[in-house]
Formats: C-alpha cells, structure tokens, sequence
C-alpha cells in the first residue's frame, strides 16, 4: 500500500509557500465546521502565480542550526492543480539543487547541478523525507485533494476553533490531523498530525504572520516539528511577489538546468 | 557502540517484528542514544527506469505474516543485512546503537534492559555486547571478587588457628590485614578512580600479603616468650623482627613498584596501589602489634612454639633440617630436574588478552561474544578513525575504499563498511559509474540526496572532520589477526596524506600532459588494493596516460547502438518537450552520420518536429551534453577491454569501473603543501589487544629486571654482601622460572594478570628469603653454623610455613573467581608460595653454609 499524506498535511505545507488568508469578519454566532472550512479557503490568495524567497533553517536534536536558502515559484493550473519549482541558494554545499513538482508530484524531477542530468525521482520515494527537512516530497509537491476528509468541530475556544480531520480514504498516512484556526483571522495557527495509534508525530505553527493593505494575511514563520526524529524546520519568509510573470514552459525540466530563474 | 541482539523463534512475524519496531522507537528516544541502527533503516538505493530512490530497506512494514515471510526472503538476499543486522538463519537481529558521551555503563545496561524488557515479546534470546555494556559486566563480575575476599578470610582463620592455636595469633594478622585493605581502598576512591577490575583484586591480596608480617611476629613473639616473660618478650621480638619486616616490606614494595613501569594502566594502578597497601601493612604490623602485645599479653603460649615441639610442622621442619645437612646432593638433585622440567614448559606459555582467556568461558561476556560468533560470524570490529578537515573529499574517500578493499582480503579481516561503500552505489544509481566521483560538488549532491538517512549520517561525524570504516574480524585476538592489522598499518602508510587538487580543464593541453600519471597511478594502485596483480606496472601506466590523453570524441561510433544511447540518456527531456525518441531518431543518426552542421541539424529539428528555435537549441544542446556522456563511455569501455587485454585477466564490474577515472574532472596530486590532508587511525577492540599483547613482554621484561634489580640492591646493602644477595636471588629466580613452567603445563596464558605473578613473586617470596637470613645471621652470633640452622629453620621456618600456607589459602580463593583471569591469578599466586617456601628452606640452608659471615660471637 503506497503511503499518501491527506489534505490537511498539505495546507500545512501550502502556508509554507503560497498561503494568504484573507480577514474575514466574524459574527457573533457559532459556524459549523463547513462554514469555517469555507472561510478558510475564501482566505486563500487569488493569485496564479507566487515567487518566494525564504530561508529554511533545520534545527537537529541536538539545537544545531543548518540554514539553506531558497528560492520558489508556485502555479496554480486550470484544474486547480499546483506546480513548484523549488531551488536552494545557499549554502554552497546543495547551491542549485532544484526541484520540479508538476501538478500536485504527478512527476516529481530532482537536478543536482554537478551531474548536469536531471533525474525523475520514483513514485514510491515520495512519501519520504526530503533532503534532510523532516518534510515529504510530498509534504513538498502539495498532494491533496479536499473531499476524502471527515471533519469535526471538537471545540470552541475565546480564540480559536479546534477542528478534528479524518481522512476517510484508507490510503493516507496520518489517522488524525487536529487543526487550530484563529477565530478572528481564520487561518490555522497550529496544525497537529497523528499517526496510528493515536500517537502525535508532526506539528506545524504559525509564529509570525503579516497582514497586507488589502487585508490578506502572508505566514512569516512557519515552524515544523518532527516529534518522533526530535528535528525542527523553521521557514522564514524574506520575499514573496504575487502574480509574477513566467512563461508557459516555467514548469518544464529545461528549467531545472537554467543557471538563473 | 553498543549492540542488542534479539533472538525469536521466528523472527518474521508481524508481532515480533512490531516488537523490534517498538523497541528501536524507544531507544531512539532515549536521551542517551545518539542513534540506533537496525536492518529497519538500512538505506536502499534503488534506480529505475524512472528515476532514482534512497529509501530505508523497509519502507513499509509487513501488514501480516505472509508480507513478513517476504521481507525476510528479500532481506536474506540483501548483502548489506545479512549477516550483518539479520544471522543467516533469519531468527536474529541486531541493533546497533551510538551512544552518547559520558554515560556510565552499569546505568546504560539497566535503563536498556528496562527498554528492551518491557517491549521485547516472545524473544527468547537477549544479548548484550560493546564496550560500554561489557564494562558493566566486568564490573559485576569485579564485585563478585571482592566478594570472594570474604570467603578468603574464613579460611584464613581456620588456616592461622590450625598455626597459632589462639584467637589472638588468628585476629591480629587478619587485622593488619584488614585495615591496611581499607586504607588501600580508601586511597583509591580518594584518587576518585573506580574500582577496575585488577583494583578489585586487590583487598583480597593485601589480606594475603599483609597478613605475613603479623604472622611473623606474632611467631617470633611466641617463641620469644618460651624464653623470655611477656614485656622482653615484646622488647626482643621488636629488636630482631623490625628490620627484616622493614627489608621485606621495602623488596616487596619494590616488586610491586615495579609492575608501575608497566604499560598497561591496570597494571600500573595495581603496583602503586599494592606498595601502599604493604607500607601500611609494615606501620601496622610493627607499631601497632608491639603496643597490642605489650598491653595484652597472652597469659599462656601453645608448646609448638618451643624449639622441640613435636607438631605435625615441626616434623616437616626437623626432616628438612635433616636433608639440608645430611642430603645436600640429593636435594639439588632433585631442584635441578625440577627446573630442568620447568624450563622445557617455558616455552609454551602463550600470550593470549583474548576476551575469552581473560574471562573464561564460563562468563556472561565470552557467553555473548560466542554467540555473536556463532550467529553472525564475530562481532569485533577493527575501525579505521579517518579525519580530515572535510572527510567527504573525493581523494580520501578514494582511499578509504581501497583501505577496505585491501583489508577485506586479509586472512583475519572480513566484509567492511564505509561512507565510500554507499556513496559509491549512489553515484552508480546516478550515472551508471561505479566509483566515487571525483568532483566535491558530485559528493556534495550525492550526500544532499541521502542525508535524511539515518545510518549514513551517523557515519560521518560533526562537521564532517571524521568518519569511520568499520571492518569485521573473523576473531577477537589472535597472532594471525595481529599480521593483519600490522598488514593494515603497512599499507595506510603507503597512501599519500597530503594532496592538492588539480583541474586539468583550467590547463593548457600540454600541460595536463603532467597530470594524466597521476590519474595512471590512482587507477593502478586502486586494482592492486583490490588484489589484481599487475606485472608489467610500467607498460600498463604507459597505456593509461595515453589513453587519458586521447579525445573523448575520437570514440564516437556512428551505429545505431550509439544513436540509441545519446538518445536514452536524453530521454527525459525529449519526453518533457512531448517529443518521443523515435522523432527524434532519425535526425540525431543523419546528423551523426553525415557529419552535418549544427546549424543544419537545428533546421531540421524546427521543420521536421515542429518545435520552436528556442525548443530546437535547447534539444540540440541537450543532444551534445549526451553524446560527449555517450563518447566517455565509449572511451572507458575501450579502457576496460585494453586493461584485460594487458593483464591477461577478466575483470568484474567494480574493477572495471575503476578505469572511470581516466575520465576524473580532478587529479589529485601528492604534494606535502597540499591542502587535502588526511590521517586514518587504527582502532576497536583487536587494536587495543594487539597494542596489550606486545606491550605485555615489553612491561613483563622491564618490570621484572627491575624488581631483581632493587632486590638485589637491598639484600647487598642489607647484608654488606654481594655473595649473600646473588644467593638470596636464587630461590626467587628458580620460583619464577618454576611459575612460568607451571604457566606452560597447565595451559593458563600470559595476560595482563598472570603477567604480575613474576613481579609478585619476587615481592612476595623475597620476605622468605630475607626472615631467613636475617634470623640466620642472628643464630649465628650465639651458635655455631649447624645450631643456627637448626633454630633459623624450626623458628623462622615456621612463620614462613605459616605464611605461605595462610597466602596460599587465600589466593586459591581468587580461583573462584568469575573473571577466569583472576582466577589463574589466584592458582599461581598461591602456587607459586608454595614453590617459593620450597626453595627457600631447602636451598638456602645449603647456600649460605657456603657463606662466611665474619660474626663475632656473643658470649654466652
């Protein structure tokens, strides 16, 4: 049985990369779990395309900080399917390693500059872990799809509702994702995955988040946690431009060998 | 490191599998483990036509027990886990675990065993092993040594009530005994050492050792007492005993100073130990005795004690009296063919550190190395410490690799494992090149690509300044696993450990002519490391800088085969461009073929594939990078068929691959300013013994040269005779050779231990020699020559009877010992008592008869 991760393991990852969320007003009266699911998607951003510069910093057991810097562009197809390409600035050691993800990891191409060869990684690595991040190539290639969830408002505080999300397919990897959604803002400040036998493995927070002029929120930092490796990612957001211009063939492999995007 | 094996029925079933899972989960949570490895994460590289993976071994893990049977058929196919983290048999599995450090090995045993305990199933079997574990069971055994002390000092009384037949001539001496141990053991946790295994023998040797001097006066005082009342008795037992007390607590002293110039600390911890504890046991034996006798004398003394007792010892004294003067010849007779006898044993004495002869066979470690044995063919691992500022340098792991390749066909050595090893399999899965690149940057990206593997990080330490290669040994010690390492050491010497990096690219054609034998010489040095015998190493060189000097273009084929590689390794972009080989085919031959320009070939790309003159430059572009991808394999597939041509031999994949670095982006070159250094050091337990084994002899020798030294040295000054201290060194020299027979006869090997009985020996058997002379010297002064043998051996042949049969009770309690090592220690020792009072009262008697000791007389 081949592993997938669910939909709510991959908003985690879409804040990570091209979330906004627009502020929503609240009334005084309680929403259902569909009404603030629907909030919650009527924040995403309207943009085709994003270009993010950021900073990836890999916090190991031991505290010992590793930084890499990226670069990352992001569109949204006619189908609503997503492709990134993803490439790491620094440091030297992985400078140019890029990452082609077409429409949500149908194809998933991985270039290393010093072999000048693209590769395609195979299908079934894709659950695992990407280069050292504690995160999946699927964690990464935003591979989801919203209607094989059941979910559950489990409670409301003063500040957040805290929704319980089952996948209902049976080819997922997480028995449980519990979200954490900002009453006012209506973006998810924590989310929580949980493995088989109820056991807590991954959570991701919100730390920072901006607010722009047309009122739409962009997550600063993101921290990610892998509980079970003891490993922390933090992203911090130094650059982020919507609806900048690419050609038709960004999302092609011939750019993956191109020195400058 | 540290190692869990669990041992199941049948070990592929979910249920026992979970166990194992469970089992890893917690101890990689212990915050004392730095990192587990099991066959669970083993990396796997796995490169299809689709591309390329690193996933641990098991991805997903077996829903039920026919997934299970499985995984255990693929596992048992798998090199890098049978064996190695699965026995053959498939029923055992090993976790391998990095511990953090300072941690105490009792406290790390017990918090695993909580771990393992509670989550292990039905295992039937649990073993722990590593050096850290087997500490804490070295020292449980040590303790039980020290328990043994206690039935040591039962039978010391029954052994001194048999000799004195008072309670007094029992405590007094067990006493001393006591309080010089306790102020020993004092010493050492004030040191704040811990109590090692050759300390925890050390109590039971001082109740041995310290008790001679009590038994020596409390004797003399005694017999002092048939002719004196009790506080002359004091007075004179005082007079006559303090300086041979003092003499033989200074030889013994020595003796045991001398085992400080050993090597080996143990060693050394326990000589220095020693000579506190018998310093002490002098202060108390004299001072503390002589008050005690005078405040509490005995009222009534047993009539042994008198000079024509009748006992069951004095009858033993009187018949060597009657030998020493009447038998002299047979007596010698007898000591040579003794000797003789010992001597011809000397040489099969061997010197063995093994675990096994250290321990026995019977103990929970030599228990657990046995099995690892058994099941996974030894656990000992000879490591190679590599450090360098960046170990992940193309060069040295080039080395390390024919390090490993060279080690693994050495008789003693068996499979290896390295970085190198899977770094190499990676770069085969990227570009179908079995070898370790040349370029940094390649490293560097093979590394990004697998760095979230757990058992590949954990072998290359922070900062990559360090790394490990691992190489297992078929025995833990052994003469033939010696040859190997020194073998090892031979060779890392040969590797050059400085080089710079050259980029032949950045050179003029002729001068990258220099570089191209260097590349000859790596090539050539990397099949012998792999066991390719070469013979004629200069003709073969001189082909491969021709051949690395030859274009890449000059291999270029124009067959179809050709056409289909350039275009296979262009596959994913041509796909990418919705294009299909077969479009593109038949341009790609005709441009080949023909020899058509490029600009004519981007023409037909447009018209013939409809594509764009952006799409066309860019296809056309990718189509070159592969056919020079397409020419270099041509070159090196020539390369491979001329190297078997001139050695006349065919060669396997991986040594065909070898020949890849005639196509090196980087020469590395010796140079002692290069910046590239590199050091590999030899480590693990087979090293450590190796180094025990030799420096053994060389401690053995040195300490004994000195103990017969500063003997020697006392006994002349004592005695201002230089004739009185060769014959005193007499005895002790034929006890030693005597012992060491002994050794040979009953197969107990030379270690660490049985290496002090020499030095002990002389400490111990000196004070014979010297009570004997002593009281010998002072018959003299009131009887003539045949009266003063007669009372030197019915009074000071009994206290040194007393104290060797009480010494020899005691130390025979050391062969109880769990740790077979003491216990050999223990038979020897005590034997060697034995031996030693032999010699002393047979020999000496007919010695010193030859010595003139120019006394006057006391008048009567």
């Amino acid at each position: 049985m081949k592993i997938r991760k669910s939909f709510f393991a991959v908003i985690a990852v879409c804040f990570l990369f091209f979330s906004g969320i627009t502020l929503v007003g609240v009334g005084a009266e309680s929403l259902t779990v569909d009404e603030i699911m629907d909030k919650m998607e009527e924040t995403a951003p309207d943009f085709t395309t994003q270009k993010t510069i950021s900073e990836m910093i890999l916090i190991d057991e031991d505290g010992k900080e590793e930084i890499r810097e990226m670069i990352m562009f992001s569109q949204k197809g006619e189908d609503e399917k997503t492709s990134t390409l993803m490439r790491f600035l620094s440091p030297k050691s992985v400078k140019g390693v890029t990452l082609l993800n077409i429409n949500d990891g149908e194809k998933i191409y991985l270039y290393m500059p010093a072999y000048n060869k693209p590769r395609r990684i195979a299908g079934s690595s894709k659950g695992d872990e990407f280069m050292g991040t504690g995160l999946s190539y699927e964690d990464m290639s935003m591979d989801y799809k919203d209607n094989d969830y059941e979910k559950k408002l489990l409670e409301e505080t003063d500040s957040e509702y805290i929704i319980e999300v089952l996948p209902t397919e049976e080819d997922v990897s997480y028995e449980k994702i519990i979200l954490h959604v900002d009453k006012e803002k209506f973006y998810a400040t924590k989310v929580e995955f949980y493995e088989a036998d109820n056991e807590l493995s991954k959570t991701l927070t919100i730390n920072k988040i901006k607010v722009d002029d047309n009122g739409k929120v962009t997550p600063m930092e993101i921290e990610f946690t892998d509980i079970a490796e003891n490993q922390k990612t933090k992203i911090v957001m130094k650059e982020t431009e919507y609806d900048v211009e690419l050609s038709s063939s960004f999302f092609s492999i011939r750019t993956l060998k191109k020195p400058t995007l | 490191m540290g190692v869990i094996s669990l041992e199941y029925k049948d070990l592929f079933q979910v249920k026992n599998l979970q166990c194992i899972k469970n089992i890893v989960d917690e101890l990689d949570k212990a915050p004392y483990i730095k990192s587990v490895t099991s066959f669970l994460n083993m990396p796997e590289i796995i490169s299809t036509e689709e591309g390329l993976e690193v996933k641990d071994l098991v991805e997903v893990f077996p829903k039920n027990d026919k997934e299970a049977k499985e995984l255990k058929e693929s596992l048992l196919e798998n090199s890098l886990v049978k064996g190695k983290f699965i026995s053959k048999d498939g029923n055992v599995t090993l976790l391998m675990m990095e511990f953090k450090k300072g941690i105490d090995g009792k406290e790390l045993k017990d918090n695993l065993t909580k771990i393992v305990d509670s989550q292990k199933g039905d295992a039937i079997k649990v073993y722990y092993s590593g050096m850290p574990l087997m500490s804490a069971d070295i020292e449980e055994s040590s303790r039980d040594t020290m328990r043994l002390s206690i039935i040591a000092l039962i039978l010391m009384l029954f052994v001194l009530y048999f000799c004195f037949r008072s309670i007094r001539g029992v405590l007094m001496p067990l006493i001393i005994a006591f309080l010089s141990s306790v102020w020993v053991l004092g010493l050492v946790a004030s040191t704040g050492r811990s109590v090692t295994m050759v300390a925890a023998a050390l109590p039971l040797l001082m109740i041995a050792l310290a008790t001679a001097y009590g038994i020596h006066f409390i004797s003399r005082y005694y017999e002092e007492r048939h002719n004196y009342e009790p506080l002359k008795a004091v007075q004179m037992t005082i007079k006559d005993t303090f300086t041979p007390i003092l003499m033989s607590a200074l030889t013994t002293m020595a003796g045991f100073l001398s085992l400080s110039a050993a090597i080996v600390r143990p060693v050394t911890e326990f000589g220095i130990f020693s000579t506190m504890g018998i310093f002490f046991a002098f202060i108390l034996a004299t001072f503390f005795l002589g008050s005690f006798f005078k405040l509490f004398p005995p009222p009534k003394i047993h009539e042994k004690f008198s000079s024509d007792a009748k006992d069951l010892i004095s009858q033993v004294l009187n018949k060597i009296f009657y030998l020493v003067t009447e038998k002299k010849k047979t007596v010698i007779i007898i000591v040579l063919v003794i000797l003789i006898g010992a001597i011809g044993f000397v040489p099969q004495v061997k010197s063995n550190s093994s675990m096994e002869s250290r321990l026995g066979e019977k103990n929970q470690i030599t228990k657990t190395l046995n099995y690892f044995k058994d099941k996974f063919g030894g656990i000992d691992t000879l490591y190679i410490y590599t450090k360098a500022n960046n170990v992940k340098n193309p060069y040295i792991l080039r080395q390390i690799k024919k390090i490993e390749d060279y080690s693994r066909r050495l008789p003693s050595l068996k499979e290896s494992s390295s970085i190198s090893d899977f770094l190499i399999d990676l770069n085969d899965a990227m570009e179908n090149k079995k070898i370790i690149p040349a370029s940094e940057q390649k490293i560097d990206n093979l590394w990004f690509f697998a760095q979230d593997n757990k058992y590949v990080t954990s072998m290359v330490g922070d900062k990559d300044e360090d790394t490990l290669v691992s190489i297992k040994t078929k025995e833990m010690t052994s003469d033939a696993l010696d040859l190997s390492i020194a073998k090892v050491r031979e060779y890392i010497d040969t590797i050059p450990k400085r080089v710079k990096q050259v980029d032949p690219s950045q050179l003029e054609e002729k001068e990258r002519q220099n570089y191209y034998p260097y590349l000859a010489d790596e090539i050539i040095s990397s099949l012998q490391a792999k066991g390719i015998e070469i013979k004629n190493i200069d003709s073969f060189k001189k082909e491969l800088v021709l051949l690395a000097a030859q274009p890449n273009s000059e291999f270029e084929r124009d067959d179809q085969e050709f056409i289909d590689e350039i275009l296979s390794l262009s596959s994913l972009e041509i796909e990418d461009l919705g294009l299909s080989k077969e479009d593109v085919s038949p341009l790609l031959a005709s441009y080949i073929q023909n020899n058509q320009s490029v600009d004519f070939f981007i023409d037909k790309l447009m018209n013939e594939l409809n594509l764009s003159e952006d799409d066309a430059l860019y296809l056309q572009e990718i189509l070159e990078d592969s056919r020079k991808i397409a020419q270099e394999r041509e070159k090196i597939k020539t390369a491979q068929l001329k190297t078997e041509e001139l050695l006349g031999k065919k060669l396997n994949n991986e040594e065909k691959s070898i020949l890849w670095y005639l196509a090196d982006s980087i020469v590395y070159v010796p140079d002692d300013k290069g910046d590239i250094e590199v050091s590999f050091r030899l480590s693990g337990t087979p090293v450590i013994t190796d180094r025990i084994n030799s420096s053994l002899f060389r401690g053995q020798i040195r300490s004994m040269l000195l103990a017969f030294l500063m003997v020697f040295a006392m006994l002349v000054i004592q005695f201002k005779s230089l004739k009185v201290g060769l014959y005193a060194m007499i005895p002790l020299l034929l006890t030693i050779i005597t012992a060491v027979g002994a050794m040979g006869i009953f197969h107990i090997d030379l270690n660490v231990s049985t290496m002090m009985v020499s030095s002990i020996a002389i400490g111990a058997g000196i004070d014979y020699t010297i009570h004997y002379i002593s009281r010998y010297k002072n018959e003299l002064k009131k009887k003539n020559k045949r009266n003063a043998l007669k009372a030197t051996l019915t009074g000071t042949g009994r206290a040194i009877i007393f104290n060797s049969i009480s010494v020899a009770a005691g130390t025979f309690v050391l062969s109880l010992s769990s740790i077979k090592m003491m216990g050999s220690f223990g038979q020897l020792i005590g034997s060697v008592m034995i031996v030693s009072v032999i010699y002393t009262l047979l020999l000496l008697p007919i010695l010193l008869d030859k010595v003139d000791f120019k006394i006057k007389k006391e008048s009567k």
